[in-house]
C-alpha cells in the first residue's frame, strides 16, 4: 500500500532534526547555546556594537570602576584599565580575537586532520601504524611546548601561535577519523559499494562523510574549548596575541599589574574566557547526549 | 610477554631519537647562529667562531653532526645558557625535579579525589547527585588555569593571608639543592628545623596544586562517569546482577576494573594537558620549574636553553606516555576498548 | 543500613571541624632573617665594575665598607674604614689613619690571614686607578664611575706610609674627591684574596664570590632567583641583628607588592606609583619618603637665539604654574624646586629667589624682547620613566597648554631613548624636560655637570650655557675645605642662575622605601644604596 496520504503527512525527519529536538529538550543545553551566539555574535559585529575603540587611551579616566559600582559610569560599562582603555570595548574586540582565531585554528586542523586521518584509516600495513606512533609522539608533547618553540622560531604574534595551536589539535583528529574510517571500511554498505566499483575518493565523499559529520561536530566542540583555553593562555604569556591587539587572555594579563587596586581588570576578562568555553562545553555536552539518544532509539 | 617489552623498548627508542632529531633541526630553524645555539657561546671573533665549528663538527656533513650531537647529549654536555652562562645540565636538573614534585603532587588530588567520584556519579547516573557533580565538573572544567590560580592568590593569599604565593619554600630555609626534590632535600640537609621547613614547603604546595588539580579532577570526573555509565550498559553487568550478586560485588569486581580500563590512555593526555597547567601556574607562584625556566628562556631569546629544555620536557611526557601506554598493553591485550571512548 | 544518615553526618562533621579550626595568617618568620624583593639581577658582585643601583643595593653596603660613608641624615661625612683623615693646605695631599682590627669574611672559599690593612686600600684604588695593575683587565677592565669623573688622571700617586696610615696626592685641588671616596663604588677589596686567586689562576672570582668587610657575607646566588647573604660575626661595627639576608629577586613590581602584603618580603624596592596609596592605607606596611638627591628641570637651549635672551627664559619661566605640573605630574611624591641643590643637600638655600606664576608678566617680557604672539618652540620630553621625571609626555603637554595662554605655540618632540640622547647632544632642541640624579652628597656634583662650560661637549649642560663667572664661582668653591665658604659660594651661584635662567628648577622627586613596620632602623639613603647591616625584625 503506497505510504502516500494527502490528508495525513506522516513527518519524517531527518536525522538533524532528531538531533535538534533532542538538543532542544535539555533546558541547560539552550542557554549554553543562547550565550555561544552571543559570542558568534560579538565575533562578527564588535567593530559596529562596540561603543569606544578598542585601543583608544582617555589619560582623563584611568582605572574607572565598572558602572555598577558606585565611582563607575555609564559611560564605560564595565569601567577602564590602566590606560584609560573601555574595558567593555576591549571585552568585545577580544571575544572577537580569541573566538575567531580559534574557529579558525579548529577548521583548519579539523580540515588537515580529516585528510590525514582518512588517507591512513584507508591504508593499511605498516604505514599507517608508522603514522599512529607519530601522531601519539606529537600528541604527546604539551601544547604549550609547542607554542613556545614555534614562537621562539617564528617570533611571538598571534599569528604563529595560531600555527602552534593547529599543529597540537590535528592529531587529535587524525587519530578519531582514522579509527573511524578503519571501522566504517569494515561494514557491510563500503563493502557493497567497493564492489559496485566506487575509489576510495567517492567512498569516502558519498559514504562515509555524511557519517562522519556527527562525530566530527563533537570533535570540533571539543577542540574549539581547548583551542580557546589554549589561545588565551598564550595571550596571557605574552607569547601570542602583543599588545595592543586585545585578546581576552592579554587583557588579563595587563589588568595583572593594577590588579589590586582595579579587581575588575582581572574579574571581568576571567569569567568572559569561563563563559566562552563553558558555552562550548555545555553544547558540546548537548550535542552529544543528543546524538546518543538518537542513535539509541 | 617479551616481545611486548622489546616492541615498546624499541617504540621509545624510536621516538627519542626522533625528538633529539627535532631537538638538533632547531639548531638551524631559531633565528640565531647555528653555533650559538648548540653551545650557547657567542663568538667574539672570528677564530672563535673557527674553532667552535670544529669543536663541534659544524662543517661537516649532518650525519656527522648529529651523531657528534648525540655522543654530546650522552656525555652530559647539553652546552651553556646564552643568558646567565651557567651549565645547562645543572639548571635543567634543577628545575624539572620541581616541576615533577608539583605534577606529581596534582596528579595524585586528580587520582584520588576523581575516580571515586567519577565513579559515584556514574553510579548514579541522571540523578540530582550526578547533576550536581557533572555540573560541579563542567564548571570547574571550563575555568582558565592561570585565572583560576590568579583568584586563588587574590582571596587565599592576598584577601585572608593563609597562604604563601611565590616560590616553593620561604628563602630563609637554606635547604642546599642536592637532588631537587625538596622533600628529599630538607631530609637531606643538616642544621634545619626539618618540621618547620616541612609544614612551610606544605603550605607552598597548596594553592599551585589546587589550581592544577581542580581542572583536571574535573576532567577525571567527566571520563570516569561515562566509563562506567558505559559499562553499566553493557550485557554482562545484567547478566551479573540477574546471578544475584550484590551491587558491592558486582561494582568492585565487574565495573571498576572494566571501567578504568579504557581511560589510561586518557589519562596520557590528561598527563600532557596537567603538565602545560603546570607550566603556565609556576610562572604565576614564581615556582622554579622547567614551565617558569622556559618561559624565562622563550622571554629573553635563549635559544640554547629552549633547545635543551623542550628536548627535557618532551622525553620526560614521552616516557610517562610510554609506560603508561605499556602497562595498559600489559594488563589489556585487546585493542579495541581505547578507540572507542569518548567523554 | 540507615543510608540517610549517611550524608548528614558527614556534613555536620566536615562543618564542625571547618567552623572549628580557623586557618592562621601565614607568617614567614621561622627564622631572625630579612628578606629584600630586589628587582633585578645584579651585573656583578663588585660595584666598582657598574653604576646601575640593582648591583650597588645588593652589595656596596652589604658586602663592602668604604674608607668614608656618608650619614644619611645630615650628608656629611664620616669615619667608616679610615678613622681620622687630614688634607694638606695645598689641597693636595691626604692622609689617611686605618682602623684596627677590621676583620674580611670568613667564608667557605676564602679564610682572611691577617686584618684589613694598607695594602688592601693600596689594591682596591690601584685596580682601577693603574691600566698596567694585574687586575685592572679581569672582568672586563670598565670602571664607569670612576672614568667618568677622571680620578685617575688626577691621583698623582698612593703610597702607604705604615700598615695602617695612607697617602693620597693629586695632580690638582678637588674638594669633591672626600665625597666620591665615600660614594658607593670605592669599596675596599681584599688584597690577600686577590693574590690567593691569581696563584690559582682564577682572579676573576674576586668579582663572583666576593670578599669584604661588610655585615653581612656572600653566601649564594641563583640568578633571577634569589642572592643569599649570611652574617658576618666578626663584623667592625657590631655582629648585625639579623642572622641571615636575603634578595629575592622579583622584577615585576605588583608581585613585589603582593609579597609584602602576605609577609614574604620584609622590604621591598622601587614600589611602583600606583601603589603607593595601597601601602599607605595598610597598617602593617609603612612607605617611608624622604627628598630625593635629584632634580626635574625644563633647560632651553641658550645657544639658539630667541632664548640667548634671559629675559625670553624668565618669560617663559613666569608663564608656567610649576605646582600644577607638579601635583598633575608627581602625584604629590615632589617638593617644588627653587634651584639646582634639593633640601637634602648640606648646601641647600631655602630661602633661594623662585619664579612664580604671572602669564601677564610674560607676555609683557616677551613683547619687550621682540618675541611677537604666534612664536614657535619646541620642548623635547624624554620617553623613559625617572624618578625625577616620571611622566615628561605629560608635563610637555600641561606646558603647551599655559604656553598657548600667552600665544606661543609649541611642538612636543620625542624619540626613543638612545635616539633621543644622541639627537640632544648634538643641540637640536629648543628647550628640554629632563633631570639629573647625584652620585654623591657633594653641590659640585649638581652644578658641574649640569651648567659648567666643559660639560657641554660630554652632553650633561643640557642648557648649552657657557658663562664664565659662574665657572669662576665653581672654581672657587672646590678650593676650599670650608663648608661655611663653600655654602656662601653656592649661594651666589644660584643668584647667578635666578638671574639668566639658563634653565627652569621644577621639582625634586621623593624617594620611597617600602617595608613593613615590624622591621626598625629602615633608612632610605640619599647618597647611595640601600643599607640593610642595621635593620631589624621584631619577632612575636
Amino acid at each position: 500500500m503506497s505510504r502516500f496520504s494527502l490528508y495525513d503527512d506522516e513527518a519524517h525527519p531527518s536525522p538533524w532534526q532528531h538531533t535538534w529536538r533532542a538538543f532542544k529538550s535539555s533546558h541547560i543545553a539552550l542557554v549554553g547555546l543562547a550565550v555561544l551566539l552571543l559570542f558568534v555574535f560579538f565575533a562578527f559585529f564588535a567593530p559596529l556594537v562596540a561603543p569606544y575603540n578598542p585601543t583608544y587611551q582617555n589619560t582623563e579616566a584611568l582605572l574607572i570602576p565598572p558602572s555598577w559600582a558606585p565611582n563607575g559610569s555609564i559611560a564605560h560599562l564595565f569601567g577602564t584599565d590602566a590606560l584609560g582603555r573601555d574595558l567593555f570595548s576591549r571585552i568585545m574586540y577580544g571575544c572577537r580575537v580569541t573566538f575567531g582565531t580559534s574557529l579558525l585554528v579548529v577548521i583548519i586542523a579539523m580540515l588537515v586532520g580529516v585528510t590525514i586521518g582518512t588517507i591512513a584509516g584507508m591504508l593499511s600495513g605498516v604505514r599507517s601504524s608508522v603514522v599512529n606512533h607519530l601522531l601519539d609522539a606529537l600528541m604527546a608533547i604539551p601544547t604549550l611546548l609547542i607554542a613556545i618553540i614555534i614562537v621562539g622560531i617564528l617570533g611571538s604574534g598571534l599569528v604563529n601561535s595560531m600555527w602552534a595551536i593547529t599543529l597540537a589539535l590535528i592529531p587529535q583528529f587524525v587519530h578519531h577519523t582514522r579509527s573511524f574510517v578503519r571501522g566504517e571500511m569494515k561494514k557491510d554498505y563500503i563493502q557493497s559499494s567497493t564492489l559496485d566499483g566506487a575509489s576510495n575518493l567517492q567512498l569516502f565523499y558519498y559514504s562515509i562523510l555524511p557519517n562522519m559529520i556527527e562525530m566530527l561536530v563533537v570533535q570540533g566542540t571539543l577542540a574549539l574549548s581547548i583551542a580557546v583555553i589554549d589561545i588565551s593562555a598564550l595571550g596571557f604569556l605574552n607569547l601570542g596575541a602583543q599588545a595592543p591587539l586585545p585578546e581576552l587572555g592579554a587583557i588579563l594579563a595587563t589588568g595583572l599589574d593594577a590588579g589590586y587596586l582595579a579587581p575588575w581588570n582581572i574579574a571581568i576578562p576571567g569569567v568572559s574566557i569561563f563563559l566562552m568555553v563553558l558555552s562550548i562545553t555545555i553544547v558540546g555536552d548537548g550535542l552529544r547526549s543528543a546524538l546518543r539518544k538518537r542513535v539509541n532509539r | 610477554m617479551i616481545r611486548i617489552l622489546s616492541r615498546y623498548a624499541i617504540l621509545f627508542s624510536l621516538t627519542l631519537l626522533s625528538l633529539c632529531a627535532l631537538s638538533f633541526s632547531l639548531i638551524y630553524l631559531f633565528p640565531a647562529e647555528p653555533v650559538t645555539t648548540l653551545t650557547g657561546i657567542t663568538p667574539q671573533n672570528l677564530m672563535q667562531h673557527e674553532a667552535l665549528m670544529n669543536q663541534y663538527h659544524l662543517n661537516n656533513s649532518i650525519i656527522v653532526q648529529f651523531a657528534d650531537y648525540l655522543s654530546e647529549l650522552f656525555a652530559g654536555n647539553w652546552g651553556v645558557s646564552l643568558i646567565s652562562g651557567q651549565p645547562l645540565s645543572e639548571e635543567i636538573m634543577l628545575a624539572l625535579p620541581a616541576t615533577i614534585e608539583l605534577s606529581a603532587c596534582a596528579m595524585f588530588i586528580v587520582i584520588v579525589v576523581g575516580i571515586p567520584l567519577g565513579c559515584y556519579s556514574g553510579l548514579r547516573a541522571y540523578s540530582t547527585t550526578d547533576f550536581t557533580i557533572n555540573s560541579i565538573s563542567v564548571t570547574a572544567y571550563s575555568v582558565p588555569v592561570f585565572w583560576l590560580a590568579v583568584l586563588f592568590i587574590l582571596t587565599f593569599s592576598l584577601q585572608f593571608g593563609w597562604l604563601p604565593l611565590s616560590g616553593r619554600i620561604n628563602l630563609l630555609f637554606d635547604i642546599p639543592p642536592k637532588t631537587g626534590f625538596l622533600m628529599i632535600d630538607i631530609l637531606l640537609a643538616d642544621n634545619v628545623d626539618r618540621a618547620a621547613a616541612f609544614s612551610d614547603a606544605l603550605l607552598h604546595l597548596i594553592l599551585p596544586v589546587l589550581s592544577i588539580a581542580c581542572i583536571s579532577t574535573a576532567s577525571m570526573i567527566r571520563i570516569t562517569r561515562r566509563s562506567i555509565i558505559d559499562v553499566l550498559n553493557k550485557p554482562f553487568i545484567i547478566a551479573a546482577r540477574s546471578k544475584g550478586l550484590s551491587s558491592k560485588q558486582i561494582f568492585f569486581r565487574h565495573v571498576l576494573r572494566n571501567a578504568l580500563l579504557p581511560i589510561l590512555p586518557l589519562m596520557a593526555m590528561q598527563i600532557t594537558t596537567l603538565i602545560t597547567n603546570a607550566m603556565i601556574v609556576e610562572t604565576l607562584f614564581s615556582w622554579p620549574g622547567i614551565g617558569n625556566w622556559l618561559i624565562q628562556a622563550i622571554y629573553q631569546r635563549d635559544y640554547s636553553a629552549l633547545r635543551m629544555g623542550m628536548l627535557a620536557v618532551s622525553t620526560l611526557v614521552v616516557m610517562i606516555t610510554i609506560a603508561i601506554d605499556l602497562f595498559n598493553r600489559l594488563i589489556d591485550p585487546s585493542r579495541e576498548k581505547y578507540e572507542s571512548v569518548t567523554i | 543500613m540507615h543510608k540517610w544518615l549517611v550524608w548528614p553526618v558527614i556534613s555536620t562533621a566536615l562543618l564542625t571541624l571547618l567552623g572549628g579550626c580557623s586557618p592562621q595568617k601565614y607568617s614567614a618568620n621561622y627564622t631572625n632573617g630579612l628578606v629584600y624583593c630586589s628587582e633585578s639581577d645584579p651585573i656583578s658582585m663588585n660595584p666598582q665594575l657598574d653604576t646601575s643601583t640593582t648591583t650597588a643595593d645588593a652589595t656596596a653596603h652589604q658586602i663592602y665598607d668604604r674608607l668614608l660613608e656618608f650619614d644619611t641624615e645630615s650628608g656629611r661625612i664620616r669615619p667608616s674604614l679610615a678613622t681620622s683623615w687630614s688634607v694638606s693646605d695645598d689641597g693636595l695631599l691626604y692622609r689617611f689613619s686605618l682602623r684596627r682590627d677590621v676583620k674580611f669574611h670568613t667564608t667557605d672559599y676564602f679564610t682572611p690571614g691577617r686584618p684589613f690593612n694598607a695594602s688592601d686600600v693600596l689594591f682596591s684604588f690601584n685596580r682601577w686607578r693603574l691600566p698596567q695593575h694585574s687586575f685592572h683587565n679581569v672582568s672586563g677592565g670598565y670602571y664607569p664611575y670612576f672614568e667618568s669623573l677622571g680620578l685617575a688622571d688626577n691621583i698623582a700617586d698612593i703610597k702607604a706610609v705604615s700598615p695602617y696610615e695612607v697617602e693620597i696626592s693629586l695632580k690638582q685641588r678637588d674638594s669633591s674627591f672626600l665625597a666620591n671616596i665615600a660614594s658607593d663604588f670605592s669599596v675596599i677589596l681584599s688584597a690577600e684574596y686577590a693574590d690567593v686567586l691569581m696563584s690559582q689562576g682564577i682572579p676573576e672570582r674576586i668579582d663572583r664570590l666576593p670578599i669584604g668587610t661588610g655585615p653581612y657575607q656572600y653566601a649564594d646566588y641563583q640568578k633571577n632567583h634569589y642572592i643569599r647573604y649570611d652574617v658576618n660575626n666578626d663584623y667592625w661595627q657590631g655582629t648585625p641583628a639579623s642572622k641571615a639576608l636575603i634578595f629575592d629577586i622579583t622584577p615585576k613590581s605588583s608581585l613585589r607588592l603582593a609579597k609584602l602584603m602576605t609577609g614574604e618580603c620584609d622590604a621591598v624596592a622601587f614600589p611602583a606609583r600606583v601603589d603607593h596609596q595601597i601601602i599607605r592605607e595598610r597598617e602593617d606596611l609603612v612607605l617611608a619618603e624622604k627628598p630625593g638627591l635629584n632634580i626635574g628641570f625644563w633647560a632651553f637651549n641658550t645657544e639658539r637665539p630667541p632664548f640667548d635672551n634671559p629675559s625670553v627664559r624668565k618669560a617663559l619661566a613666569y608663564a608656567i604654574d610649576k605646582n600644577t605640573l607638579i601635583e598633575a605630574v608627581y602625584f604629590d611624591s615632589a617638593t617644588r624646586a627653587k634651584s639646582l641643590l634639593p633640601a637634602a643637600s648640606w648646601a641647600y638655600q631655602a630661602d633661594a629667589q623662585d619664579t612664580g606664576y604671572n602669564p601677564v608678566l610674560a607676555r609683557q617680557l616677551l613683547d619687550e624682547a621682540g618675541v611677537a604672539p604666534g612664536f614657535t618652540m619646541s620642548v623635547w620630553a624624554i620617553p623613559v620613566e625617572r624618578a625625577y621625571n616620571p611622566n615628561a609626555q605629560k608635563m610637555a603637554e600641561l606646558i603647551q597648554r599655559y604656553l598657548a595662554d600667552i600665544e606661543v605655540e609649541v611642538n612636543i618632540v620625542s624619540y626613543d631613548w638612545s635616539t633621543f640622547r644622541r639627537q640632544l647632544r648634538q643641540g637640536n632642541h629648543d628647550s628640554v624636560l629632563i633631570g639629573w640624579s647625584a652620585d654623591n652628597g657633594d653641590p659640585d656634583n649638581f652644578y658641574r655637570p649640569l651648567l659648567s662650560c666643559d660639560a657641554i661637549p660630554s652632553g650633561t649642560n643640557r642648557a648649552r650655557w657657557c658663562n664664565p663667572a659662574y665657572d669662576e664661582i665653581l672654581d672657587r668653591a672646590i678650593q676650599t675645605e670650608d663648608v661655611d665658604i663653600r655654602k656662601a659660594l653656592y649661594f651666589q651661584a644660584n643668584e647667578l642662575l635666578f638671574d639668566k635662567l639658563p634653565m627652569v628648577p621644577i621639582a625634586h622627586a621623593y624617594r620611597y622605601q617600602a617595608y613593613r613596620e615590624e622591621l626598625s632602623g629602615m633608612v632610605i639613603n640619599p647618597y647611595g644604596g640601600i643599607r640593610l647591616g642595621g635593620v631589624t625584625k621584631q619577632r612575636d
